[in-house]
């Protein structure tokens, strides 16, 4: 009796464990980088998810006709950017970067780019969901500017980076 | 003539059935009440309702465009956001792929 009890506890908990982990997906933790905030000259921290992104979606319909970035935004679920930019250099640790590329080294995510130059790192990093692509996180860390990107959801990089000029400006 | 006889036959004077006033009396001793008409509303009620019903209107509709503006806003703040958000990957995207260009030239250009 005993020894079911257990069993089916065990089998519980690891149901929880692992229905945590998948819901998860694409969406990676970034709360530890806050602390920089306090250090940094300039700090850019966005948090859309999908109930922000549906209420923006009426709104740029109407200040933007390109279709490409409706396109862009239909596929996304959520939006989470961390941009810290610092008077000095060496104001963040690697420990900082460490924590982050740690949640992509798992299952489902794969590094597609990677630049690494003299105190400078660029990575991209795609996470597959039933072959798809169901998010991704670029890291660039510069001797005095670090830059987390995650997106969740269907996200074409090649749309990405050609929309950038094509990104409405919207005044404060 | 017909018509004078009538009247008075109309309006003769009746007596109540038998055991009407025993039938008065019961209702009185069980407590059994005659509800007055209600009185007609006073002057002031009957200028009061559309005057509150207007402030009602008034009140109402400036609730609802609050909370249009309210929404509004916060679809903006969401769309700068999101327009933020995508900006930002985007120009660290396309920083990568010029990146990633840069050293596929420099190798061909190594390999000739």
């Amino acid at each position: 009796m005993n020894a079911r009890l257990i069993t089916s506890g065990f089998l519980l908990a690891l149901l929880s464990v692992t229905g945590a982990a998948w819901a998860q997906g694409a969406r990676i933790q970034l709360d530890h980088l806050n602390a920089l905030a306090s250090k940094a000259a300039e700090t850019v921290d966005v948090t859309v998810d999908s109930a922000m992104l549906k209420q923006s979606a009426g709104f740029l319909a109407g200040r933007s006709n390109n279709p490409k970035l409706q396109e862009l935004i239909e596929g996304i679920r959520g939006i989470y950017v961390k941009s810290f930019k610092f008077a000095e250099p060496d104001a963040y640790s690697d420990t900082d970067v460490d924590a982050v590329r740690r949640q992509v080294a798992h299952d489902g995510w794969s590094r597609i780019v990677g630049v690494q130059g003299k105190r400078e790192l660029t990575e991209v990093y795609l996470w597959k969901e039933q072959n798809e692509n169901g998010g991704l996180v670029v890291i660039a860390a510069q001797a005095n500017e670090l830059t987390i990107v995650n997106i969740v959801g269907r996200v074409d990089l090649a749309s990405l980076a050609a929309l950038g000029p094509m990104i409405p400006k919207l005044g404060k | 003539m017909n018509l004078e006889h009538e009247l008075q036959h109309a309006l003769k004077r009746k007596s109540p059935a038998s055991g009407f006033d025993e039938r008065v009396l019961r209702r009185i001793a069980s407590g059994g009440t005659i509800q007055a008409p209600p009185p007609p509303p006073a002057r002031w009620a009957r200028r009061a309702l559309p005057v509150a019903a207007s402030l009602a209107l008034a009140i109402g509709g400036s609730y609802y465009v609050q909370q249009q503006r309210h929404k509004q806003a916060q679809a903006e703040q969401a769309a700068r956001d999101v327009v933020l958000a995508l900006r930002i990957a985007s120009e660290k995207v396309s920083a990568v792929q010029v990146k990633v260009q840069e050293i596929s030239h420099h190798e061909r250009q190594v390999d000739y």
